[in-house]
């Protein structure tokens, strides 16, 4: 039996496997793909303290050496279940059950859907939720980028760098992204906003191959509806936590309730980063996370040894 | 037995995880395996049958199975 086994290889898990090896634990690192973390498909992260700008994907392979060079134990395998039964946690994962004496769950989150028309029908087909794995494909072309966050405007920028044009539609009439992101996009000659507006379809053409070649939108403001053609749409509304494999309280978006030491409604159970219910979805709050769960599930382990020895 | 054709990109930071994904598959499960850079000819000439615009995308059996990195279930599920 492990003494702890953490769910998710991204920033949060690998920070709380850092910590915890330290500690002296006995850890276990699970996660479901050689792709971890969302960060690892971000094109530039400029927000992390002593890395004035680094890509996503090489944040995430120092995350990855860090972890491997101070003797973290990881598998790749997917978790189907997380379940207490007595004072031991049960991993159900797809090559076995593991057990452990704390969980720590990492899980993180995926990108929101907009759900509207068309949306599932294109994926791969023009809608997209990644500029850094799409983007090229549209060069010299048309996109619609959807969001009015950080991640909208980041990959507005980086596409207004491939394409032709871009369309940044949002559905309030400002921006929420940082400053510094919103003065740059708005300085970008070929990214035009188009505020107060709600997508309604994502359209393709008839025939054999269907692609996106335009979005059908509402005007908030005056009702009407307009299409736009466009070669893409790629969408940031938001993101969606991958928390159905326990449960314990969460909120009405499925995000994972903790306390102020980011124990879960089961005793012996944290979450941290984007699965769980947080003020800011950040790297820097994410790796925060991990240190402060491990050293919380570290008292918890030693308590548990002392009481039942 | 399923033939599975893997569309890769040399910029696609998914891509790599993807390849060794269905080689590790193919250690465990007969089936006929490919892989196909988007930017050379025949990449082309299947991103415009399929109308493929993202990578990495995994055909199987003539239709298009996955874009992304599958779960392994799925994709044992796919080529079974």
């Amino acid at each position: 039996m492990y003494d702890l086994i953490i769910i998710g290889g991204g920033p949060a898990g690998l920070a709380a496997g850092i910590y915890a090896v330290r500690l002296g634990l006995n850890t276990l690192v699970l996660e479901r793909s050689e792709i971890s973390g969302q960060i690892a498909l971000s094109d530039l992260v400029e927000n992390y303290p002593g890395f004035p700008a680094i890509s996503g994907l090489e944040l995430m392979e120092k995350y990855k050496a860090h972890a491997q060079a101070v003797g973290v134990e990881t598998k790749i395998t997917e978790v189907l279940s997380v379940r207490a039964e007595g004072e031991k946690r049960i991993i159900s994962t797809d090559s076995g059950d593991l057990e452990s004496i704390a969980v720590i769950v990492a899980t993180g989150a995926n990108p929101k859907r907009l759900n509207v028309s068309g949306e599932k029908e294109f994926i791969s087909k023009g809608v997209s939720y990644c500029a850094i794995c799409d983007g090229p494909f549209f060069k010299n072309k048309t996109v619609v980028v959807v969001g009015g966050g950080n991640s909208a405007v980041t990959d507005a920028l980086l596409l207004s760098k491939i394409a032709r044009k871009v369309y940044l539609i949002h559905r309030r009439d400002q921006l929420r992204a940082v400053k510094v992101l919103q003065d740059r996009a708005f300085a970008t000659p070929n990214i035009e906003f188009i505020f107060n507006a709600q997508i309604l379809e994502i359209m393709g053409g008839s025939g054999g191959v269907r692609k996106v070649e335009k979005i059908n939108y509402k005007d908030l403001k005056s009702g009407e509806q307009r299409e736009l053609a466009t070669d893409g749409v790629f969408i940031y509304v938001g993101i969606h936590p991958n928390t159905e494999i326990i449960d314990v309280d969460k909120d009405d978006e499925g995000f994972i309730s903790t306390d102020n030491l980011l124990e879960t409604s089961k005793k012996g159970i944290y979450a941290v980063g984007d699965c769980r219910d947080t003020p800011i979805w950040q790297l820097v709050a994410a790796v925060r996370d991990g240190a402060l769960a491990a050293t919380a599930a570290s008292v918890y382990i030693e308590n548990f040894k002392k009481e039942t020895t | 037995m399923a033939k599975v054709t893997l569309i890769h990109a040399s910029w696609c930071t998914a891509c790599p995880a993807a390849r060794r994904f269905w080689k590790d598959l193919k250690s465990e499960y007969d089936f006929e395996y490919e892989e196909i850079d988007v930017e050379t000819p025949e990449g082309q000439a299947l991103i415009d049958k399929y109308g493929i615009v993202g990578v990495p995308t995994t055909i199987i059996d003539g239709e298009v199975a996955f874009t992304g990195l599958p779960k392994k279930a799925d994709a044992i599920s796919r080529i079974s």
